[in-house]
């Protein structure tokens, strides 16, 4: 896989920050994991992707993250029904990002969210994931890439 | 026409008959009420014959009694005459069929009596009327009251003589005709009893026929409409049908729901059904195909060639998120109905399997000659030494992995990782060339140039270090399927013989069997590079009983110092000769145990020793240190500067050397077992490194090396 | 079929011409003309009133698409076969979508053809 189709997923998570009030977000040095043990905070969002490459992408963060990035676009209701609600936001600007890019050869699901890590269901056992941190504010959150051609 | 009455054919003759047999009874019952109404017509006039017996022997009296009175005379025989023409003529009637009058003095038709009882009494009645009647005649035709008194004498005889006879004959006559009627309203009876019976019977012929029949018809369609359903269960292939407006039909297959994840098809339109899994391009061309199929013009299999569905690639959401990819292969064919076009049937089939069966065949095929390739990239090297290299391969990339695990926004902490990450990547190369693994070599090759370029950037952020992050991907990736290649090799017994026939004859002859031999061949390849003439004399190496940890260190070690001494010390062929030395430069390694227990390697070569003075000018050019400070170090200053990191006297930069890693990564590695460095050199004659470590300095480490595994 | 049924070759290629001709069934169909754009097939179909035309559709001088609109407006009983290469699946439904009848995909062989243009005039009175 490309580093420009990796930069893609990477930037549609720094577009979603950056239609925040807040919008210095920091990108950290990417990294290889093994699926067996895929890492994740609090909650996690995940898109699925078919076409000339297949695989999953999410977006990960801790519960605190969500909290503030919340309050940050003005909602102040912070129930986990909203943190929820958030996740799958981000995963969806992350969609919207790469469908944009990519354009009609990629097909993008509508994001999942889920707590903790994704089920192997996403994550082919045998295959490495790309981690992403992405920091925002004190908080690090991830964007994790697992693709396959 | 009644072709056209097909399965009706016999309901239609059942009703035919049925109102035929209704008809005749009818037209039989017309027939014989006529009949009746006739012969009630004979029985009247035959009893007003009797009457008239009577009223004949009544006038003859009465014309005796009105003797002399011409009025009365008048009258009776008026009554005569009557009563006398009417019964002669309807005698005759009765006799030979013809008219009389009724009561009325209509004329009348009677049909000549045929029954026997009735023919006797008739023909009895004529013999006696002839007399009877003659007397009678005369009595009319009288003239003068003479002859009529006479005449009415003899025929008051005869009267009064038959009179009874006649009247018993008229009256058995009346009472046959009589029962020729009632017969002949029995046999109406009967007739109409049997009609009736006839027509009921028919009715139920009807009934239970016909009703068994439909009912039996019906049930052929139920159970055509079950076998359709049961096929329509249980094949494989989506089916339906598409009308003219691309609606789906209301029968379908229970397979389409399946392979449309679960989506109920009736009534949708075509486009509903698949719009969201193919393109939008590819939906219109469909649409615009599947409309072809309608116009009655255009050779329906002619057209199969443009069919945009024939394999198709759709991928269906799941629960989950993700996708599932099928291959679906849609048919197009016509159904006619009368010759027209009414619909067309779509069958889908999942291809899925096939698909993906051609793909396997077509990967494993490039994977086959992909691995063929590999295969000559690693055939030359000795098992063992590839089995050593790949795993320190992923060690390497499990540091690598590591140190861009670690986060920090610092520029300084950035470019360290930098630095270090170029470390990994350029030992690994060293190696990676002393084995002539070549693609490897390249690989790290490029690796390298973009964390030069990176270092050239004069802000680092981390994204930068994505670059970074995939070609360690796509180096583990290519190590991963040597190492499956490798591991294959390995398993044929011949390979595990290093000296096997597989090795390039170009091979140094003198070389026994040896872990070690790859560094003879550095030494050649990197000789030949620098267009010098170099020979290496290992010796201890394959004696000195050491651990796989050590075995890997002194693996590194002696490949640096080798490559240095060919790439700095070793000078070219006709230099030597011109300084009285052999054209070919000759370089000992020499690995020992010594009586201590320490492990010793030392590397000498018999070239121009270290060259103090170009590293004095390297120094200056940096630009680090003063001019002056530089002018005042020692020998001993300015080889401490060859084991900082970046610092490179090499003229070029190539696979060999200049990428000025090299010195300080020893340094680093022979720092981590507590060994200890020696150099010593004499210009134009020799320079040797010696590293010693400590006995115990392996077995401790040896946790370490389990580390680096990426993740 | 006792009289062969006229037939126009078009198609800018000599060789898939040629093939065309050797291909189509001498004794029910008589290859009468042919040409190489779509301007010189109207004057040919025009001239020579054919039964049956087969027609590529890339040419130079007016498409197989354009030409087939054209052929069709003189007379829309017209029995045109599209023999062209399949390289979007759109232009060929296009191609009948103007009135053609049928699709033979190049690269064919003689039998493909023959059974093609027997097809295409099977109906034919």
């Amino acid at each position: 896989m490309s580093e420009e189709t990796l930069q893609v997923f990477i930037d549609g998570v720094i577009n979603y920050f950056h239609h925040t009030s807040e919008k210095e977000v920091k990108v950290g040095s990417p990294y290889l994991i093994e699926n067996n043990s895929p890492a994740a905070f609090d909650y996690t969002g995940i898109i699925g992707i078919s076409g000339p490459y297949r695989g999953s992408v999410y977006f990960t963060a801790p519960k605190a993250l969500l909290t503030h990035l919340l309050l940050a676009i003005g909602e102040k209701d912070t129930s986990m029904e909203y943190i929820m609600d958030l996740v799958g936001e981000v995963a969806n600007t992350i969609a919207g990002n790469a469908r944009s890019k990519f354009g009609q050869d990629f097909l993008i699901s509508v994001p999942v969210v889920v707590e903790g890590a994704p089920s192997n269901i996403h994550l082919p056992k045998d295959l490495r994931s790309y981690v992403i941190p992405v920091y925002w504010r004190a908080y690090s959150s991830a964007v994790v890439i697992c693709l396959e051609a | 026409m009644w072709s056209a009455l097909g399965k009706y054919k016999a309901i239609v003759v059942s009703i035919a008959l049925f109102l035929i047999l209704d008809a005749s009874v009818l037209s039989l019952n017309f027939f014989i009420s006529f009949k009746i109404a006739d012969d009630a017509v004979g029985v009247n006039l035959a009893g007003r014959q009797r009457m008239l017996t009577q009223r004949t022997v009544k006038s003859l009296y009465d014309l005796r009694l009105a003797e002399g009175d011409t009025v009365k005379q008048e009258t009776a025989l008026n009554e005569l005459k009557t009563t006398y023409n009417l019964f002669n003529t309807t005698l005759t009637a009765f006799d030979k069929g013809g008219e009389t009058k009724n009561a009325n003095g209509e004329t009348v038709v009677l049909k000549r009596v045929n029954s026997d009882a009735g023919r006797v009494a008739i023909d009895e009645a004529k013999i006696i009327w002839q007399p009877y009647s003659d007397a009678i005649a005369k009595v009319i035709a009288a003239s003068g009251t003479a002859a009529m008194a006479q005449s009415l004498n003899s025929a008051i005889v005869i009267a009064g003589d038959k009179n009874l006879l006649l009247l018993k004959l008229m009256n058995d006559l009346t009472v046959n005709l009589e029962q020729v009627a009632t017969h002949q309203a029995t046999v109406l009876r009967y007739i109409q009893t049997g009609g009736i019976t006839l027509a009921i019977i028919n009715f139920l012929i009807i009934l239970f026929h016909f009703i068994g029949e439909l009912r039996q018809n019906d049930k052929f369609l139920e159970d055509a409409r079950k076998e359709t359903t049961d096929i329509l269960d249980t094949v494989n292939e989506g089916l339906f049908l598409l009308d003219k407006d691309l609606v789906i039909g209301e029968q379908q297959s229970s397979q389409l729901a399946e392979i449309f994840g679960g989506k109920d098809a009736r009534g949708l339109k075509f486009s509903d059904l698949i719009g969201d899994l193919v393109k939008p391009k590819d939906l219109e061309t469909a649409q615009r195909f599947v409309n072809l199929l309608f116009r009655p013009d255009v050779k329906g299999n002619l057209i199969s060639d443009l069919n945009p569905l024939n394999q198709v690639e759709i991928n269906i959401p799941d629960e989950d998120g993700g996708y599932i990819t099928r291959h679906l292969s849609f048919e197009f064919s016509r159904v006619s109905k009368d010759g027209e076009l009414k619909n067309v049937l779509v069958t889908v089939n999942d291809i899925t399997e096939q698909v993906m069966l051609a793909r396997e065949l077509e990967e494993t095929k490039e994977k086959g000659e992909q691995q063929l390739e590999m295969l000559t990239s690693i055939l030359h090297a000795n098992p063992g030494v590839l089995k050593r290299f790949i795993q320190n391969a992923f060690d390497a990339y499990g540091r690598i992995n590591k140190i861009l695990k670690e986060q920090s926004k610092s520029p300084a902490v950035m470019q360290r990782k930098l630095n270090d990450i170029f470390i990994e990547v350029h030992n690994f190369k060293g190696e990676a060339s002393a084995l002539e693994l070549d693609n490897f070599a390249e690989y790290a090759h490029v690796f390298e140039d973009d964390i030069q370029a990176l270092k050239q950037q004069s802000k680092l952020a981390g994204n930068d270090f994505l670059k970074l992050a995939v070609h360690l991907e796509s180096l583990i990736r290519y190590t991963e399927s040597i190492k499956e290649l490798a591991d294959k090799l390995a398993s044929f017994a011949f390979n595990q013989d290093p000296s096997s026939s597989v090795r390039s004859p170009t091979n140094h002859e003198n070389v026994t069997s040896s872990d070690w031999k790859h560094l003879t061949k550095l030494c050649e390849n990197v000789s030949q590079r620098d267009k010098k003439q170099a020979q290496l004399v290992l010796t201890g190496f394959d004696e000195a009983k050491i651990n796989d940890d050590a075995q890997k260190l002194v693996n590194e070690l002696s490949i640096q110092f080798i490559r240095n001494a060919v790439v700095h010390s070793i000078e070219h062929p006709e230099f030597r000769k011109a300084r009285g030395k052999h054209e070919t430069g000759r370089i000992d390694a020499r690995l020992s145990r010594l009586p201590t227990g320490e492990l010793e390697l030392s590397v000498h070569d018999d070239g121009c020793g270290i060259n103090y003075e170009k590293i004095r000018s390297k120094a200056l050019m940096i630009g680090k240190w003063d001019k002056a400070e530089v002018e005042k170090f020692t020998h001993q200053q300015l080889l401490s500067l060859i084991f900082l990191p970046g610092f490179s006297t090499a003229d070029n930069q190539n696979e060999d050397a200049g990428r000025g890693v090299g010195m300080d990564i020893i340094k680093k590695r022979i720092d981590q077992y507590q060994g200890k460095i020696k150099v010593s050199s004499s210009s134009g004659k020799h320079c040797q490194f010696t590293v010693t470590f400590p006995a115990d300095a392996f077995a401790q480490n040896e946790i370490d090396t389990q580390q680096g595994k990426v993740a | 079929m006792t009289v062969p049924l006229k037939m126009l070759i078009v198609d800018d290629s000599n060789i898939i011409r040629r093939k065309i001709e050797r291909g189509s069934d001498g004794e029910m169909f008589k290859v009468v003309g042919s040409a190489d754009s779509g301007v010189a097939a109207i004057e040919k179909f025009k001239a020579l009133k054919p039964d049956v035309v087969t027609m590529d559709l890339t040419m130079p001088k007016m498409d197989g698409i354009e030409c087939i609109s054209n052929l069709i407006s003189i007379d829309p009983k017209a029995r045109i076969l599209v023999v062209s290469a399949l390289s979007d699946k759109a232009t060929g439904i296009e191609a009948l979508e103007k009135g053609a009848r049928g699709f033979l995909c190049k690269p064919f062989d003689e039998k493909k053809l023959s059974d093609a243009l027997k097809e295409l005039v099977q109906d034919y009175v």
